[in-house]
């Protein structure tokens, strides 16, 4: 068996397993060190009633939209939100919904997901690409950035645009396209295997960290709070 | 430096602050993007001609970052280098606010129990520090 057969066969399964069972393992961990929420809520002041007439109920409406658009991180940086949004969104949907990969599934499971043109596929895969063009220009020439990146952040980029790239040039045949094609499966199936260890595992605990944990910028009310140290001590024995 | 300082640092207290948290900081660490969109959320970064030196992010990867890095095995200069930005650069006021969720005033505040534990402090003795306390 060659690295094509393998990276084609095997490798696909293992790094499948490698990245369920690791979300699983890293949810689990998480709930292990924190505990159900059960402290009182406070009892916040009454907010006002909304207007009833329509035309006023529109307004008021308007206006929360805009006063919670003026607090948040879209009015400061609209550019990079709007940018990392679109890029974290197609990140799940390009592979999802590529057809080769559904009909790839179609052949070895016997069922596929519904998918997006080749066409629009391309597009959407090199928009991910030019937004990462974006996070790679801001780590390098925006101080601010820069000061904090190191060799590491770098290497989740390029981890990240891998697969993409690969992909890309294998849907319009650059290079050998069999070797090209053995790049992109193993990127792929690389991305998979780290996603749930590394860096990368913040697509999981961003959802975790701000949904189920009480806090200031929390989406939901939090039900769930750390436990007392939550460090090497309380996770081992308690 | 408080005014009990001692030269030497306790290895072992230290390495008992930092286990007391160690998952759940290091899955803090871990998690941090490094995107620097916390930078507004805090005053001092906005009142200090945004100097990135104020970012959250900034601090928390340059204190407590670096001790966890180090594996515990601080020397008492850089818990000195460390002082400035645990007890100077952040109120603690916790309104930083994360994208991904890290709970940034919880790990400035480990490290600070790490710097205390060491004596390493703001004196009210301090040349320039006496505004900081009033």
């Amino acid at each position: 068996m060659n690295l094509h057969q393998l990276a084609g066969g095997p490798f696909v399964w293992v790094a499948f397993a490698v990245f369920f069972i690791g979300l699983v393992v890293q949810t689990v961990r998480f709930f292990k060190m924190t505990s159900k929420n059960d402290a009182a809520t406070p009892v916040l002041p009454a907010k006002p009633k909304a207007p009833e007439k329509i035309q006023e109920r529109l307004g008021y409406e308007w206006d929360k939209l805009v006063k919670r658009y003026r607090r948040s991180v879209f009015h400061l940086h609209p550019l990079m939100s709007v940018a990392t949004l679109i890029f974290h969104v197609l990140l799940f949907l390009v592979p999802i919904f590529l057809l080769a990969h559904n009909e790839l599934f179609r052949i070895s499971l016997g069922f596929g997901l519904p998918s997006f043109p080749d066409w629009l596929s391309d597009a959407l895969a090199i928009i991910v690409l030019s937004v990462l063009g974006i996070f790679l220009f801001r780590r390098l020439f925006i101080k601010r950035v820069r000061i904090i990146s190191g060799v590491y952040d770098y290497l989740i980029l390029i981890i990240t645009a891998a697969p993409f790239i690969t992909g890309v040039m294998a849907y319009h045949k650059v290079f050998d396209y069999n070797k090209v094609l053995t790049a992109h499966m193993l990127m792929g199936e690389l991305m998979l295997v780290l996603i749930p260890f590394t860096r990368l595992g913040h697509a999981l605990f961003f959802v975790l960290y701000r949904v189920l944990i009480p806090g200031e910028y929390s989406f939901r009310k939090g039900s769930r709070r750390w436990n007392t140290g939550a460090g090497k001590v309380v996770a081992r024995s308690r | 430096m408080g005014a009990e300082q001692k030269n030497t640092v306790d290895q072992n207290r230290i390495n008992r602050i930092l286990e007391r948290q160690e998952t759940r900081m290091k899955m803090y660490l871990s998690h941090c993007v490094h995107c620097s969109l916390c930078a507004e959320s805090c005053f001092l970064y906005m009142s200090n001609n945004r100097d990135p030196k104020y970012m959250p992010s900034y601090k928390v990867i340059n204190s407590l970052g670096k001790m966890y890095r180090k594996k515990g095995k601080i020397r008492m200069e850089l818990l000195e280098d460390m002082k400035e930005i645990v007890w100077k650069s952040c109120v603690l006021c916790q309104r930083c606010y994360c994208p991904v969720g890290v709970d940034i005033p919880a790990m400035i505040s480990l490290a600070r129990s790490v710097c205390r534990s060491q004596g390493v402090f703001p004196g009210f003795d301090e040349a320039g520090n006496m505004e900081s306390w009033l």
